[in-house]
């Protein structure tokens, strides 16, 4: 573990804690949401970051809705549920270190038992359909764990995304891992899919034995199911659309993009 | 990280050949025809790790199978005369600084292993025509290798590549993985310059062959198997290695085919200016091509149109 890497502001005694990661950018919001609504909800307590300047250009700031940004990875901790949640950027470089260095404090500081990564998956669903659940796993074990609460195992071969990347690290240090990715509406993705992020934050919420009150994420799911209601009452298009969604067809790349820039219109007119 | 041998080989008079992926991948491809042709036998690799992101993983059924890192692999052969040790990387390191960790890896198993000299192999963007036999351009970082690749055949040292050659096509000396000029100055990007230079500081012989690359061709999805059939000439010549390159040239003919259809399609795009159409009458017809002058904003018009052509079609 290189000590120079992290930025301890208070040491807890960790023992077989489960680690929790997200990343500030996701599909629907669905794995920051999720962290950090778990953070909130066990009360956890930040006590320790990585150091950026080894893995995020710190040569200036980005603006943001007319603020300044910072590139952040923080640990939190919660005594109640022995967990360990990561909230970070995605790392610009040396990514392997970077990830290498998560798996060093969950095995070395926190003596991990397992890694959860949670993530958003863009599909091809209408707003309406439920949130499946699909997971990849560092082994049969993990798998078997999970398989109740999981709707299938994926497949895939292409790019990994940096939850791919950090999950095969575990599995070759012999962490127990897996990550855990969420339907979310293709039209959604940029934005928050309310109903991926109840169905990730529920998940966990199984996997650390506890039971979140999630009313106000019912309260904007319904928000978000009124807006649909009143953006397909008033376009036939738009509403022609998700009905072949719902009917298991996909859409052209027309249609797609259309459908796209209606929701889109639709969320920012409501603010 | 190091370094993994999986085992030192024992070698006699040893000289290592190192191509990475670049520019038509000129130098990838002629060090792994060269190391399939002589059968060498694998023996180590850079770990890929510390230098590249995944370029694949694969999932099947809920478990990671594998993630796949462009590989940097050692190979080595017993030759007649000497033994040879290929270094062939599938892709070079962004960063500077992870470039120059690099090639001091490859050259610590060098000396490791006794090699006396090092090539590299790389493209050369030129004015050259794409039906013509591209040259090899020679760069070593010592004087006094400078008579001897004099007598390497069809190669030409920087201050000689800016002379239009007898076969009328141009030679490029402002751009491209290469520069040459009348004095012999340019530079040579990349890892295969790097090579060099890192070599010269631990005062091992290098030298770096550039197989000519038209041009418009430097962006394009395919190998450039046509240059780098010239650097194996050169090389197979210079270490007395007799290389059967048939499959080679089947490639280099069936790239050549593809580039006749991309410039037909090109000549049929009704919104091709008219400068450009005519800059591709004069590439059409290369023996009446003169050295004459192509501007920047004409060079820039046309390998927007020929990028162009490449993203839009999926070609081998």
């Amino acid at each position: 573990m290189n000590p120079d890497m992290f930025r301890f502001s208070s040491q807890p005694q960790l023992e077989k804690s489960s680690f929790m990661i997200g990343w500030a950018e996701d599909a629907g919001g669905v794995s920051p949401e999720t962290v950090d609504r778990i953070v909130k909800a066990v009360d956890g307590d930040s006590f320790c970051r990585i150091e950026p300047a080894a893995f995020f250009p710190v040569d200036g700031v980005t603006v943001q809705d007319d603020v300044a940004q910072f590139p952040e990875s923080r640990f939190f901790y919660s005594e109640a549920t022995n967990t360990v949640m990561f909230r970070s950027d995605e790392p610009q470089t040396h990514r392997y270190d970077f990830l290498n260095g998560i798996i060093d404090l969950a095995q070395h500081y926190g003596k991990a038992d397992a890694m959860y990564t949670v993530n958003g998956l863009a599909s091809m669903i209408p707003h309406t359909a439920s949130r499946r659940v699909v997971g990849v796993y560092s082994g049969p074990v993990m798998q078997g764990k999970l398989r109740p609460f999981v709707s299938a195992g994926m497949t895939w071969q292409g790019t990994p995304h940096i939850s791919t990347y950090l999950l095969w690290l575990a599995k070759s240090r012999g962490l127990a891992s897996a990550s855990l990715w969420v339907e979310v509406p293709f039209y959604l993705s940029s934005f928050k899919d309310f109903w991926a992020i109840k169905a990730a934050v529920s998940l966990l919420g199984i996997l650390l034995g506890r039971h979140w009150d999630l009313h106000d994420l019912d309260e904007l799911i319904a928000g978000e199911d009124e807006m649909f209601t009143q953006l397909r009452k008033d376009d036939p298009d738009i509403d022609a659309k998700i009905r072949s969604l719902e009917a298991g067809e996909l859409l052209s790349r027309q249609d797609q993009l259309e459908l796209v820039e209606a929701v889109q219109s639709a969320l920012q007119e409501r603010g | 990280m190091g370094v993994r041998l999986n085992k030192e080989p024992e070698l006699k008079n040893p000289v290592m050949l190192c191509g990475w992926a670049g520019i038509g991948n000129v130098g990838l491809v002629a060090i792994n025809t060269m190391r399939r042709l002589v059968r060498a036998e694998e023996f180590g690799e850079i770990p890929p790790y510390e230098f590249f992101e995944p370029s694949r993983v694969i999932i099947r059924n809920g478990l990671i199978e594998e993630l796949r890192f462009p590989a940097t692999k050692f190979y080595s052969y017993h030759g007649a005369d000497r033994d040879l040790v290929f270094l062939a990387g599938e892709q070079q390191p962004v960063e500077a600084e992870k470039a120059y960790e690099m090639a001091g890896m490859v050259l610590d198993v060098a000396e490791q292993l006794g090699c006396r000299r090092v090539y590299t192999t790389a493209a050369s963007v030129t004015m050259i025509h794409h039906t013509a036999k591209p040259r090899v351009w020679a760069v070593p970082n010592s004087r006094h290798l400078i008579p001897e690749i004099r007598h390497y055949s069809n190669t030409v040292l920087m201050s000689e590549a800016t002379q239009p050659p007898a076969t009328g096509e141009k030679t490029d000396a402002r751009g491209g993985a290469a520069a040459g000029a009348p004095s012999g100055e340019g530079t040579i990007t990349g890892l295969n310059g790097l090579l060099l230079g890192v070599a010269k500081y631990r005062q091992i012989e290098a030298i770096c062959l550039m197989g000519e690359v038209p041009y418009y061709l430097q962006g394009a999805p395919w190998p450039y198997a046509k240059a780098s059939i010239s650097v194996l000439e050169v090389l197979g010549r210079v270490l007395n290695v007799p290389l059967d390159l048939s499959e080679l040239k089947d490639m280099a003919e069936k790239v050549e085919a593809n580039i006749e259809q991309i410039l037909d399609a090109l000549a049929a795009d009704e919104d091709l200016p008219e400068q450009v159409r005519i800059e591709m009458e004069r590439l059409k017809n290369p023996r009446h091509t003169q050295a004459g002058p192509i501007t920047e904003a004409e060079k820039k018009e046309i390998l927007d149109h020929i990028d162009e052509l490449f993203k839009s079609e999926d070609r081998p």
